[in-house]
């Protein structure tokens, strides 16, 4: 008698909690990122020279940058893609319609994708601290002075309608990066930069994927 | 004697009770497919099993998370919103599915932000 009492009331328990208890699995998803512009109507891209604001650097700037984008976006895009050397002379000249129109006459499903540049490096000395250790020293060491070369690049991007002239999307990009080689070259930290830069503007232009994480439940 | 007797039925009553109160076993399975479905990126199953649990059993919050999630996946945002409004009504305490309302909320307010306003933040 008391055992059954016992026995059912288990199984009571038994069913309640199997009941109560809800399950869960994590599930990675890779989202869809919007695309700020439709390059669709595009059949060619032409990639243009870019405004050097405040040009102190020890490398050609525009050569490498020209054939940086026109390879990535090669790859990436299945259009017609090319470079110019358009030289110039202002930044004013991306809101000048006539100027554009006159690159590619008669090419309507041309975009140019140009923009301006500001690519300045520093010196900065920094406090360095020693990480804690998980003993303790008897000979503390003390912080000291170190040197870091900063990197900084900004860049205004245009995508331009060869056929009205008009900037159809404009983005800006601001990017800074610390190397502790004091010797580092501009050229080196310019692609290290130009990358990030490249990734940020595909996402936009090209759309793509970004990994999130939700929760499946079962009850 | 007679004490055991009605101690037996009502335990058995009980037990009745409390194992058709714990959702269909067709629900459940549906509901167990789906999920199993969506983890091998089988999102259009798991979509039709869902809907399938939620014509058997329309108040359940999971099964109206978890189709959030896959019309998230789909890239239907409305749908998805619905969807995660719907099971919150339901379960307003659920922690995940209040975490899956809020990164998504949180996901698709940012992709829509262009990537100059970030570098501005920063």
């Amino acid at each position: 008698m008391k055992r059954n009492r016992i026995f059912l009331i288990l199984l009571i328990f038994l069913v309640l909690y199997s009941c109560k208890t809800g399950n869960y699995w994590k599930i990675k998803l890779e989202l869809p990122v919007k695309t700020s512009l439709d390059i669709s109507r595009f059949k060619n891209i032409v990639i243009a020279n870019f405004f050097l604001i405040d040009d102190k650097n020890d490398f050609e700037i525009n050569p490498a940058l020209l054939e940086y984008l026109s390879s990535e976006l090669s790859q990436d895009l299945d259009k017609n893609i090319s470079t110019n050397n358009i030289a110039l002379d202002n930044e004013e000249l991306f809101q000048n319609k006539d100027f554009w129109k006159g690159q590619a006459p008669g090419e309507d499903a041309t975009a140019f994708l140009t923009g301006s540049i500001e690519y300045t490096s520093e010196t900065r000395k920094a406090l360095i601290g020693k990480s804690k250790k998980q003993f303790d020293n008897p000979f503390p060491s003390k912080n000291r002075l170190a040197s870091r070369k900063f990197y900084n690049l900004k860049m205004n991007v245009y995508f331009i309608n060869a056929a009205t002239g008009e900037v159809i999307y404009e983005t800006k990009f601001n990017e800074t990066q610390a190397y502790e080689n004091p010797n580092q070259t501009a050229e080196f930290a310019f692609f290290d930069q130009v990358h990030k830069v490249k990734e940020k503007l595909f996402r936009q232009v090209l759309g793509g994927e970004r990994i999130q994480q939700r929760y499946l439940i079962s009850k | 004697m007679n004490k055991l007797s009605t101690f037996t039925v009502f335990s058995f009553l009980l037990l009745s009770v409390l194992f058709s109160g714990c959702a269909s076993q067709l629900q459940q399975n549906q509901m167990q497919f789906g999920i199993k479905s969506a983890q091998k990126d089988l999102w259009n199953e798991a979509i039709f099993r869902w809907k399938k649990s939620i014509r058997s059993a329309s108040d359940s919050a999971a099964a109206h998370n978890n189709l959030g999630v896959a019309y998230e996946k789909k890239g239907m945002i409305e749908e998805a919103e619905k969807e995660y409004k719907i099971a919150l009504k339901l379960d307003p305490d659920n922690e995940h599915i209040q975490s899956n309302y809020t990164k998504f909320k949180k996901y698709w307010k940012e992709s829509e932000k262009t990537e100059e306003e970030k570098d501005e933040k920063k």
